[in-house]
């Protein structure tokens, strides 16, 4: 047996845990869930619209990805970028197609960009 | 030599703690960028040692000098522990910035399957008795797992994740100088503790035989 198939053999192995891992945890963008028709479990990033953060008991924002755009609910608070219309953010829950809207269970922001710092520097 | 490199990577820690720069922003408590000096550092000599550990097996599996094997099993023990920093210090960041410690973010998971893998490298060569065979069998390992390094590496770039890239950080020319900085320092430090890990390892080597 050549000696370097071993090597080969492993790299692949190592290769598609690999290629499963980032597979596994990448994330939906926003236009992706136009094709979902049933009510399911969704991971979905998007940038936070401008100005449509409102707290009450729950968190109510919109999220966007310049071609569409749903509603989030998430009863928690975590702090997010309500004025550049960059904040970029992670939304892992349910999302009900009918009313274009997620549930969600956990909310996570993006480190901010040169846009976003902009955006705070100039309000 | 090593001395030296202690002292300078230790002043641009401590500069850099408590005067680097950060950008202002009223989101979160932005002194947090100050991490950036620690991981960055980190994170890029786990992927250098780890390129080492993979050249070096490479060498050996091609050349057979124990040398070889060496510098590999150094870097890889040394490639470890600042993985482990690196992704520690990137917990600390993602808890203030992303807002939770662990998000199984692309970047994140990709990072700690690398680690394991080496980690895997460690407990695969100290598990085989027969030096010989512990080096041929750690050798293919650690060539073979380095493919994860390039994927850890290219998952914040070509896919969506949390995690930002230098250039697409808020950071001015200043804060960009200190960071090359903390990172040419760090680097030198880790080339010194390569070489001295890697004498104290062949002494014990030469004497067992």
């Amino acid at each position: 047996m050549n000696r370097f198939a071993p090597i080969v053999t492993l790299t692949l192995a190592f290769g598609l845990i690999g290629f499963l891992t980032l597979n596994s945890t990448g994330y939906m963008t926003v236009s992706d869930l136009r094709n979902v028709k049933e009510v399911g479990r969704v991971v979905v990033m998007g940038n936070v619209t401008k100005g449509s953060v409102h707290f009450s008991d729950h968190l109510e924002f919109r999220i966007n990805d310049g071609i569409w755009e749903v509603k989030v609910i998430y009863p928690s608070y975590v702090r997010l970028d309500n004025v550049s219309g960059y904040g970029k953010v992670v939304v892992e829950g349910t999302y009900y197609p009918q009313n274009e809207t997620i549930h969600a269970v956990r909310v996570e922001s993006k480190c901010p960009s040169k846009e976003v710092i902009e955006a705070y520097n100039n309000d | 030599m090593m001395a030296i490199f202690l002292v300078l990577d230790v002043a641009t820690l401590i500069y850099s703690i408590l005067f680097g720069y950060y950008p202002r922003i009223s989101l979160f408590d932005a002194t947090c960028y100050r991490i950036l000096y620690i991981h960055v550092p980190l994170a890029w000599n786990m992927y250098f040692a780890f390129t080492l550990t993979f050249a070096f097996s490479l060498a050996y599996l091609i050349r057979r000098d124990e040398r070889f094997d060496c510098v590999a099993f150094c870097s890889a023990v040394l490639g470890i522990l600042y993985g482990i920093g690196a992704i520690v210090s990137g917990m600390l960041w993602a808890k203030e910035v992303w807002g939770s410690y662990w998000s199984w973010d692309p970047r994140q998971t990709t990072t700690l399957t690398a680690l394991l893998a080496y980690m895997g490298y460690l407990a695969l060569r100290s598990s085989i008795p027969e030096i010989d065979r512990a080096r041929n069998v750690s050798s293919v390992f650690g060539t073979s797992a380095y493919i994860t390094i390039p994927l850890s590496f290219v998952s914040a770039v070509t896919f969506r994740s949390l995690h930002t890239q230098i250039p697409q950080q808020p950071l001015g020319f200043e804060a960009h100088i200190l960071l090359a900085l903390r990172v040419a320092t760090s680097f030198a430090l880790f080339l010194s503790f390569v070489r001295l890990y890697y004498d104290r390892v062949r002494k014990k080597v030469i004497n067992q035989t």
